[in-house]
């Protein structure tokens, strides 16, 4: 039992307390979502807190425990909990977020019975699954938030669409998570009988084994079905058309939980599962990636422009921002890595933040048309500041936590060559026409003149203004401190990008050895200095990254056919000694010459 | 001769003429409750199953020159029957007052036909096989039309009676074929010999006719037409026992016909047990899609849930023909799990229909509007059942269907046809979303209720009512004891 035990299980405890709770005390209900999530929330930042002093395991995960009874054992399924540098962030902003959807639910009139008990599961799910170090209750988990996501959007949500929504939400959902599940599956198979097993590290371990590397035919199987299980999960382009009208017909709580927080599992799943355990299929995946995010970048943000309802624009910005992320998961470098997890903690508060605010609007004037708004501001005083900031988050003004992990990830893209011309895109797209819609929201909604019919609407008092206020403490603290955040997550993602570099030796049995073309051989000098370059990599802040950049390549992978020769080999096995800083690699012991000095 | 051996089946027997004999002296008002006392009995054979007075607990025994083995099969399956009757016998006697007469004969037709699936579940010979076979089938017969008032009722008894006697023929012409080339009527005979056959043509067509009789119980494609008919028209709880014991029962003989008497042609057909069980569930569900009466719904899903359950059956006839692994019979083991989950969730499913269609004629989708008003505990519980059938976590339905994939996609590294068979199974399962999905939202989010009386709850309705519901949950969170059962029990099937 450690303090993530109680994280996780005080939500889903509270959920069946509530269930026997009669349904006329409706304030009960309200008070204890708004409690129990509380409680979870300070729990979680205490979490957060201690993180950097709390005594990790063998696998570099910390907080670790297990609930027993749970799972089964004979097929090595157990419901082990533990945070590293990777989840932590997403654990505390996810208790954060439940905490804001519970106190914006003031606007659930019926049933708040069920609908608090959902709100209550859907957090104990979203928590759980981020937590889980268990391959099998990691998606469990997640499904168990999936589904009070579509009941929520059925009984509870707004516009005339709403049926037509929960149904494409339900079928897009449930097919992107059963293509991950089948990919999960065939992954768990791919271990020798005797030695199965679902847990997270163990699995880690035995595929960083060169020994024990998955075989490339079953890597191009597998690593696909979680690209796309996984990516229709997080509305990669082209499989996002469930997203905006989704959210869009959610009531805000629902669609402050699952846009902020429920669809980073897959992009946490991605980074987690899918990169360092079948890092061949990665590499060679990753250029693909790199052009369907431009999809979202650029496509959905023309979408996004041409958007009239406030809610459906805000819906299209949350999956253009997701190409961010996709980008610098497909950068594969540390920087870019680190970046795209750093944009994840932040579009989960700026998300919550946006459709927390849409719903207040949405309940003071019945209508997100943004041609019936307009002016809002001067009646709205608290909101529309608060609007404003989310908008300028949005573009990625500098001071936000958002500008740390965009700006990250352009560094890091634009160190891979082959995606030069993608992140020129992306930059553009990024900040062009994402503050064309953002001020375009801002214009429509909070200045421009005000219609007669608002002249009664009441700003936020000082309870409705905690969960916004709360939401955008979390995006400037983390802005202007991005060390908190970095400093965490760089270990984790510098081990996990060492570890889907490592066998890139096999690029050239996949047929890519031209992948990266444009990039300069490196003289042996260059090739000595590389790992203490990237030993001291990124402190986490932005200057860092620049410099870097300024220095050239580092983080760029080799040629392919640099990688043929014995010396090749060498290079890579001691890069990826020096650069895991928590687990001995097989590779390196495997390799007399990289142990010697 | 071990007669002891059986003295499960004829205790249960016994109980069947004891309630027919108690008929003639209860009082009329009386004669409901005969329905909770032959329900307790069977609970507690159920408990006492688990101790060593039963016979259960005599495994690796057979009696009658091998004719009725105990094994583990053999007692997972009695198990399920004897929950799957007490259960069963509960919703009879909620259901009894649309009954016009002749109650206690309904309560001992269930009890014989739970005594034709305990033998079932034992039957290790083609005699045994057919009798018991024939045991349930007749008795459903009767119970199919017990309400003889309603056309429906009749409909359906007739059309299971035709349908039900032409199966029968094939099987017994099938038995014919095969004893008839190989001269073996004992399973462990036949598989000595069935390895030389499997080329011989006359024995092939026996076995095929043999299989059609079993799809015929477990409603495969192409047997299953019967089924929505029968479901629909025939009382509620004789299709709960239809749902749940004649399928499992259908499902122990083909598991033990299948892989104890003739692993070899088994190996051979793993094909055509991949392409019966994609073509189940892509009829299933897709037929699901137009339904409106809930009875209807629940028979396609029944069907495309036997095409899941021969998703383990499939998955084991490739592991026997790719060579058996420490693992092989997960796929076995995969369809007992699920159909212990299955028990659980169909019960419940018809339980409420039982409780909220009482005074519908017809049990149309939208007689469940308003019920989360009517009766918030009922509401649940149909809801839960639903995200149980469609696969969802944290219920017995999503651990039973991830094991059987995971059955599935292990075999698929040998036959690519078995990760066509996953993603047909994936398309599958996202369809039966769209209907399981539509009868929630007709729980939850439909406007113009009909009724809005509360339901009245008995208290042993409560019982079994929370008896599935925690059922559901615990295969669902903690199915490692079930699962380890399972996986014994069917260790039987691995030479």
């Amino acid at each position: 039992m450690t303090i993530l035990t109680y994280i996780f299980l005080l939500p889903l405890l509270a959920a069946i307390a509530l269930a026997l709770v009669p349904r006329n005390f409706a304030v009960i209900m309200r008070a204890v979502a708004v409690g129990v999530t509380f409680v979870t929330m300070l729990l979680a930042v205490l979490m957060f807190w201690q993180f950097n002093g709390a005594t990790a395991d063998a696998s570099g995960y910390k907080f670790v425990s297990t609930i027993p009874g749970l799972g089964a054992e004979s097929l090595g399924i157990a419901c082990k909990l533990g945070v590293d540098g990777l989840n932590v962030g997403l654990v505390l902003m996810g208790a954060i977020v439940a905490f804001a959807a519970a106190c914006c639910s003031f606007e659930i009139k019926s049933r708040e019975k069920e609908f608090y008990i959902l709100l209550l599961v859907m957090t104990g799910g979203i928590l759980g699954a981020f937590m889980s170090l268990d391959l099998f209750f990691f998606y469990f988990f997640h499904e168990l938030a999936l589904v009070p996501t579509f009941i929520m959007i059925g009984v509870w949500g707004r516009g005339e669409r709403k049926n037509y929504a929960t149904f494409q939400i339900t079928l897009y959902l449930s097919i992107g998570a059963l293509l991950a599940l089948i990919g999960l599956i065939a992954l768990y198979l791919q271990v020798p009988v005797d030695l199965r097993t679902f847990d997270i590290p163990t699995l880690t371990k035995h595929f960083a084994d060169p020994a024990n590397a998955m075989a490339a035919s079953a890597q191009n199987f597998i690593f696909p079905l979680l690209l796309f299980g996984f990516g229709i999960l997080v509305s990669l382009w082209p499989f996002h058309s469930w997203a905006a009208l989704g959210y869009g017909s959610a009531p805000s709580a629902t669609a402050m939980l699952h846009a902020g927080v429920l669809k980073k599992f897959g992009l946490y799943g991605l980074i987690r599962v899918a990169l360092p355990m079948m890092p061949e299929a990665a590499q060679s995946w990753m250029q693909i990636l790199a052009w369907l995010c431009l999809g979202n970048i650029l496509y959905v943000g023309w979408v996004a422009m041409r958007q009239k309802n406030l809610n459906l624009l805000i819906g299209n910005s949350s999956v253009a921002h997701m190409g961010m992320i996709f980008l610098g998961i497909a950068s594969l470098n540390l920087i870019g890595v680190t970046g795209a997890v750093a944009i994840m903690v932040a579009h989960g508060f700026l998300a919550a933040l946006f459709f927390g605010l849409n719903g207040y609007i949405y309940n003071q004037t019945g209508t997100l048309e943004m041609s019936e708004l307009g002016g809002l501001a001067k009646k709205l005083r608290f909101i529309g500041v608060a609007f404003v900031m989310a908008a300028m988050a949005g573009c990625g003004l500098p001071g936000f936590l958002n500008f740390v992990g965009e700006v990250s990830v352009f560094f890091g893209a634009w160190q891979v060559p082959a995606l030069r011309v993608v992140t020129v895109l992306a930059v553009w797209g990024a900040l062009i026409i994402g503050a064309v819609y953002m001020l375009r929201a801002v214009r429509a909604v909070m200045h421009a003149g005000m219609p007669e019919k608002w002249a009664d609407v009441a700003d936020a008092n000082l309870w409705r203004k905690l969960p916004y206020a709360l939401l955008i403490a979390s995006l400037l603290v983390f802005g202007f401190f991005p060390k908190l955040l970095t400093e965490k997550i760089k270990p984790v993602t510098e081990q996990i990008v060492a570890m889907t570099k490592a066998k890139g030796g096999s690029l050239v049995a996949l047929g890519s050895d031209a992948r990266f073309p444009l990039t300069p051989a490196l003289s042996p000098g260059e090739r000595e200095n590389r790992p203490q370059f990237l030993g001291k990599t990124g402190d986490g802040n932005r200057q860092d990254a620049a410099e870097k950049n300024e220095s050239g390549l580092l983080l760029s992978p080799l040629p392919g056919g640099e990688r043929r020769g014995e010396g090749g080999r060498d290079d890579t096995s001691k890069r990826f000694r020096i650069l895991s800083q928590h687990a001995e690699s097989a590779a390196a012991e495997k390799s007399p010459t990289a142990r010697s000095p | 001769m071990n007669l002891s051996l059986m003295s499960l089946e004829i205790a249960v027997v016994a109980l069947g003429l004891l309630v027919l004999l108690a008929d003639l002296w209860l009082p009329v008002e009386r004669k409901r409750m005969l329905g909770y006392a032959a329900a307790a009995v069977l609970a507690v054979l159920f408990l006492n199953s688990f101790t060593s007075h039963c016979s259960c607990a005599a495994i690796g025994e057979s009696a009658f020159g091998g004719m009725f083995v105990q094994d583990g099969l053999s007692v997972f399956f009695k198990r399920l029957f004897l929950l799957a009757g007490a259960l069963v016998l509960m919703l009879t006697v909620e259901f009894s007052d649309r009954v016009a007469a002749g109650i206690a004969e309904y309560y001992s037709l269930i009890i014989f036909a739970l005594a034709g699936m305990l033998f079932a579940a034992s039957s290790n010979d083609f005699a045994m096989l057919f009798v018991s076979i024939e045991l349930i089938t007749i008795t459903f017969y009767v119970l199919t039309s017990f309400t003889r008032g309603k056309v429906a009722a009749l409909e359906a008894g007739v059309k299971y009676l035709i349908l039900g006697a032409l199966s029968s023929a094939f099987m017994i012409y099938g038995i014919a074929l095969v004893w008839g080339t190989t001269g073996k009527f004992n399973f462990n005979e036949l598989a000595m010999v069935a390895g030389n056959f499997a080329g011989n043509k006359l024995f092939l067509f026996g076995v095929l006719f043999i299989l059609v009789g079993l799809g015929f119980k477990i409603a495969a494609f192409p047997f299953q037409i019967w089924t929505p008919d029968v479901y629909q028209g025939a009382p509620t709880p004789t299709t709960a026992f239809l749902a749940i014991g004649s399928k499992a029962a259908g499902f122990v003989l083909l598991v033990r016909f299948l892989f104890s008497a003739i692993p070899e042609v088994t190996a051979q057909w793993a094909n055509l047990l991949i392409v019966i069980s994609a073509v189940t569930i892509l009829y299933g569900n897709l037929c699901a899609i137009p339904q409106r009466n809930l009875k209807r719904l629940l028979g396609y899903s029944s069907i495309a849930h036997a095409g899941y359950l021969l998703l383990g059956v499939a998955a084991l006839a490739g592991a026997i023909a790719n060579g058996q692994s420490p693992t092989a019979n997960a796929g076995a083991a995969a369809v007992l799990y699920y159909l212990a989950g299955y028990l659980f969730t169909t019960v419940a499913a018809f339980a409420v229909i039982v409780l909220v269609m009482r005074h519908l004629d017809s049990e149309d989708v939208s007689g469940l509007a308003g019920l989360h008003q009517r009766s918030p505990l009922l509401a649940a519980t149909l809801t839960l059942a639903m995200v149980s059938l469609a696969g969802i976590p944290p219920l017995a339905g999503f651990f039973g269907k991830f094991l059987l994939l995971k059955a599935v996609i292990e075999q698929g590294a040998a036959n690519p046809g078995f990760y066509c068979l996953a993603f047909t199974a994936l398309v599958g399962v996202v369809i039966s979303f769209y209907y399981y999905f539509g009868v929630i939202r007709a729980i939850y989010w439909s406007k113009d209720a009909a009724e809005s009386s509360p339901i009245p709850l008995s208290w042993p309705m409560k019982l079994s009512v929370a008896a599935c519901v925690t059922g559901m949950f615990y295969l669902g969170l903690f199915p490692g004891a079930v699962v380890n059962a399972a996986a014994q029990a069917t260790r039987v099937l691995l030479h």
